[in-house]
This record gives C-alpha cells, sequence and structure tokens, in this order.
C-alpha cells in the first residue's frame, strides 16, 4: 500500500503541473514561454531534421538510380523546348513592358516575405504540419500563405511568439481558393485524405486539360495571385452535377522542403 | 551514469519518433517509439522514473506540436498510470506476449487520444479512415519496439545497478 502511495504522489504532480499547463495555454499565457523555448531549441531540433532528411535523401538516391537515366534525358528535351518558350516570353514582356509605359500603369506590386527554416514535422499519424523558426513577433499571422520561394507548401495554422505551424497543402483540413490559369477558372483547392490535392467546384462549362497550371487566387485575403500551387493530373466531371473536381499534383516536394518563406502580406 | 542512461534512451527515442521515423516512415506509418519506451520502462524501472520520462518526453513533444500546450505530457502520463495500476493489481508477471498485448492497447489508446487533440484544436480527421490505414501496422511496430526497449533497459540498467553496489561496495 506504502508503494502506490507513493508513485501516485509523482502522478499527481507531473499530472498537475501538465494541467496546469494545458489550462494556462487555453488562454494563451504559456504561448510566449512555449514559443521562446521552442526557439531556444530550434538550433539542435533542426540539426536532427537535416540529419534524418539527409538520411531520407540517401535512401531516395539509391533506390532512384534506375530512373535517373531515362528521367535525364526526358529534361534535356524539356530544357530545349522550354529555352525556345522563354525567348518568345522575353519578347512579350518587352512588349508588355512598352505598353504599360505608354499607357502609364502603376508598377505591379511584390509582396514581402519573411524567410523561416523548417525545425520540426509532425510524427502524428493524422496530420501534415510543420514547425517553422518565425512566429508572431516576426510579423506573422494565422492564415498567411508558405511557400518554397516559387511553389505554395501550405498556410499557417497557429502561431507563437517565435515558432508557427504551417498546415501543408496535403493536410485533409486543408482549404484555400485557386485558379486555374489556362482557363481562368476559380476553384477550391483543398487536401485529401491520404496526402493528396483536389480542386473542386469547378464550373462545369470550363474547359479544362491535363497538365493545366493551377496557382493561388485573389480570393484570399493578403494571400497574392499567381503563387503557383501544381498542375492537373486527373479530372472529374461528374454528369449531373454543377461543378466538377481535379486531382492536383503539386510542384513543391514536401517531405524535402527545409526552408521556406511566408507571404506576410501585399 | 543511472541518470545519463535514462537522458539518452529518451534522447534517442524522441529523436527516433519526431525527427527520423517522420521522414522516413515505414509502410506510411511513423511507430510511437517513445511511448513504446516508456512502456517498457515501467517493467524495469521504479515507477516514479517513468513518469519523469513520461512527463519530460511529452513536454519536448509539446514545444513543437500544434496541440494546446501541455497536451502530451497529459496523454503520456494518464498512459502510464494506466500501465503502472493494470502491471500492480492484474498483469503481475510480465512475459512478451503480455508487453505485446500492453502495446497494443496503449497504441489504440494514444491513437485516440491524438484524434480527439486534433479535434480541440480544429483540425477533424476522419478516425475510421485512419485506423484502417494505419493502426494495424502501427501495432505491428510498436510491439517491435517495447520488446526491443524491454530488452534494452532490462538489460542495461541491471548492470549499472550491479556497478553502483560494487562501488558502494568498494567504498
Amino acid at each position: 500500500m506504502q508503494k502506490s502511495t507513493k508513485f501516485l504522489k509523482y502522478f499527481i504532480v507531473l499530472f498537475l503541473i501538465s494541467g496546469f499547463l494545458f489550462l494556462g495555454s487555453l488562454f494563451g499565457f504559456w504561448d510566449p514561454v512555449k514559443g521562446f523555448l521552442g526557439k531556444a531549441v530550434s538550433p539542435v531540433v533542426s540539426f536532427f531534421d537535416s540529419v534524418s532528411q539527409k538520411i531520407r535523401g540517401g535512401k531516395d538516391s539509391i533506390s532512384d538510380i534506375g530512373t535517373l537515366k531515362k528521367e535525364n534525358e526526358d529534361l534535356k528535351k524539356q530544357v530545349d523546348e522550354l529555352t525556345l518558350e522563354l525567348v518568345n516570353l522575353r519578347g512579350l514582356e518587352k512588349e508588355n513592358e512598352s505598353l504599360r509605359m505608354q499607357l502609364d500603369f502603376s508598377q505591379e506590386a511584390e509582396y514581402k516575405t519573411s524567410a523561416a527554416t523548417i525545425i520540426a514535422r509532425s510524427s502524428s499519424e493524422f496530420s501534415r504540419i510543420v514547425t517553422i523558426d518565425k512566429g508572431s513577433s516576426e510579423g506573422i499571422k494565422k492564415g498567411m500563405a508558405v511557400t518554397t520561394g516559387k511553389y505554395l507548401i501550405g498556410r499557417i495554422f497557429e502561431t507563437t511568439s517565435y515558432t508557427s505551424s504551417v498546415l501543408l497543402m496535403t493536410d485533409s483540413n486543408f482549404e484555400m481558393s485557386g485558379l486555374i490559369q489556362e482557363s481562368r477558372s476559380l476553384g477550391l483547392v483543398k487536401g485529401q485524405i491520404g496526402s493528396g490535392l483536389l480542386m473542386e467546384m469547378i464550373p462545369q462549362d470550363k474547359e479544362l486539360k491535363i497538365d493545366d497550371t493551377i496557382v493561388t487566387s485573389s480570393i484570399e485575403e493578403n494571400i497574392p495571385e499567381g503563387i503557383l500551387i501544381g498542375k492537373i493530373k486527373e479530372i472529374n466531371k461528374e454528369n449531373l452535377g454543377l461543378f466538377q473536381k481535379v486531382s492536383i499534383v503539386t510542384f513543391a516536394d514536401l517531405d524535402e522542403v527545409k526552408h521556406v518563406l511566408v507571404v506576410l502580406g501585399i | 551514469m543511472k541518470y545519463f542512461f535514462l537522458f539518452l534512451i529518451v534522447i534517442i527515442s524522441i529523436f527516433l519518433e519526431m525527427f527520423f521515423f517522420s521522414s522516413f516512415k515505414i509502410f506510411g506509418v511513423t511507430p510511437n517509439v517513445f511511448l513504446m519506451l516508456v512502456i517498457a520502462s515501467i517493467f524495469v524501472l521504479p515507477n516514479r522514473y517513468s513518469f519523469i520520462i513520461a512527463f519530460w518526453g511529452g513536454l519536448f513533444f509539446s514545444f513543437f506540436s500544434h496541440f494546446i500546450f501541455g497536451t502530451e505530457p497529459l496523454i503520456y502520463l494518464l498512459i502510464t498510470l494506466a500501465v503502472i495500476l493494470s502491471h500492480q493489481y492484474f498483469l503481475t508477471n510480465i512475459n512478451t506476449l503480455l508487453l505485446i498485448l500492453i502495446s497494443f492497447v496503449a497504441s489504440v489508446f494514444y491513437f485516440f487520444f491524438i484524434w480527439v487533440s486534433s479535434i480541440s484544436v480544429g483540425l477533424v480527421y476522419d478516425l475510421i479512415y485512419y485506423m484502417q490505414k494505419s493502426l494495424l501496422v502501427l501495432i505491428v511496430l510498436n510491439s517491435f519496439f517495447v520488446m526491443a526497449w524491454f530488452f534494452i533497459i532490462k538489460n542495461i540498467w541491471e548492470k549499472l545497478l550491479k556497478n553502483e553496489v560494487r562501488v558502494k561496495l568498494l567504498r
């Protein structure tokens, strides 16, 4: 009986401390502490994350050797095609600039960003969430878009003073308004169970093609239009429905990303 | 030396779960390496050490998780208490099958607690889908880790205790 009482005392004390932390957190008391201590440990945590990324990279390299040669040849062909397209686009860009100057258009606004590093990834089976080493003290707010610089990876889900949680696109709770560039169709980009990505609520009358590009739309507050999300992999037209939906393959490799940019606003 | 050993195994288990296996999943699943360490420790170490490990490891996870701060220590402490009470009053003679059974039950409870914690922060997940997709593989992997930890802790802890006795006698 004496033995039981002794371990119960440890349990009660630690449980009360945890309960105190939990209740305090509900009212936001511990956010600065959590953020500060998380940031303080983040160099070590980030180091371990880098080590595991390198191990993963090594494993992927070995298993990919067989396909690399073919991929290399395909990419060389693509480079030739893209070089030609680039030349044409440069010509169009110059013409556009000249026309803008003639019509006295104002410069397109550039958006402000904040660079951050992923320091931890959720080990839960359910969520696809990563933690970055920037928080509300650096101007980061819930809902902001997070990119690799070129491609969208997710949006800010929660912030503390010095760290933030990013909900990745492939989490089933992710939602963002999207735009198909070629047809200018709006829709809702949603994470899918099983780490996929869908775009729904696209009007049936819009003509869509495989490999059409999907970007962020201007509807979302503080998220600029045009951040690349992915391209269409599969089209699903429901015969009697008002809308169609598409499966998306993301441009960004969400498991490999380490350094990100948080879009602070336009 | 005893405390350094405890510190080391906690760090290793956190590293394996939070970094290695979250990037390098086994059949799409991250095993609960730290939870299995806590469970294995209950059958080897004094109970107070299991609570301390559960609390500090849970707190570390809490710093970097999206759940309400303090959630993980609460979950780990509750599971630790349940296993200790079961061990004391029902499952007194430990063997491999019992260890696997306990790890199975603890894994299911942990899975469910994490799902509830996700809802508490506004993230709703299809529990049935994830149970069908991950739970069986998770239980198998967790069984492996609980036995591995039990073997490691039991052997090294006994050697450390013997050394401690020897040192005290020499003094």
